[in-house]
């Protein structure tokens, strides 16, 4: 786990987006699951507001089959790493994020709830998360320091 | 089309037959995504190189534009399902 930091970390949109091989990322991505298939990052998850993000997002730029075929190679490709999936309090504390930040987006206060109720640590690179109260934000390549 | 039939190890392990493997160019490593459908199990193999099909699906897509999208989205289609419930629950 990262020195000093006793949580789960909580992936968003970035690192799904990461699994792109043309990604600036994607060697990170890689070595996450890596480390998530050898059993190394077994407190790490992904949230299920990114998955939601993807499916929302690429609708009407993309053809439905095509975000099918997207979510299942993301799917398959994370096999090692939980869906931590939105309740009802997850969406009433994102809802509560954005009305104390307004110029923020749905999906990223859903992300930012996600991690609250997970400890309260994000992996992202987005400063955004800063702003929150409570939250921790962490760089992809953080995950892998040991 | 291949037909096997296939036998359930004592670990419930299922090793795919030589024309199976072949039929879908099924090498060691590859991931399939297994999908249940009633009491049908189907097997399909995602590309050798996931990463690259997802690059190429996805291209260069930005995260702060998927981000306004999907917003725009979920809110379109959630006002668009509850102004339909709301008519249907109020008779309109």
């Amino acid at each position: 786990m990262i020195p000093g930091v006793d949580n789960l970390p909580v992936l968003e949109t970035e690192f799904l987006l990461g699994l792109r091989k043309g990604d600036k990322r994607n060697k990170t991505a890689k070595s996450i699951l890596s480390r998530a298939e050898e059993g190394k990052m077994d407190k790490v998850v992904i949230a299920g507001s990114a998955v939601m993000e993807i499916a929302f997002g690429l609708r009407g730029r993309f053809d439905k089959p095509d975000i099918v075929e997207i979510l299942e190679l993301i799917r398959g490709m994370t096999p090692a790493l939980p869906i931590l999936n939105l309740d009802m309090d997850m969406i009433i504390e994102g809802l509560k994020i954005e009305l104390r930040l307004p110029d923020s987006n749905l999906f990223d206060c859903l992300h930012a709830a996600t991690a609250l109720r997970h400890d309260g640590v994000i992996v992202s690179s987005d400063p955004f998360y800063e702003s929150v109260a409570g939250m921790r934000r962490l760089d992809l390549s953080e995950l892998l320091h040991e | 089309m291949t037909i096997e039939i296939l036998e359930v190890g004592p670990k419930y392990n299922i090793t795919l037959k030589k024309s199976l493997r072949k039929a879908l160019g099924i090498e060691p490593g590859r991931l399939l995504i297994a999908e249940t459908r009633g009491d049908t199990l189907n097997l399909r193999a995602l590309p050798k190189d996931p990463f690259e099909r997802l690059n190429t699906l996805l291209g260069s897509i930005d995260g702060r534009e998927l981000s306004r999208a999907a917003e725009e989205q979920a809110i379109r289609e959630a006002s668009k399902a509850l102004g339909k419930k709301l008519t249907l629950d109020t008779g309109g």
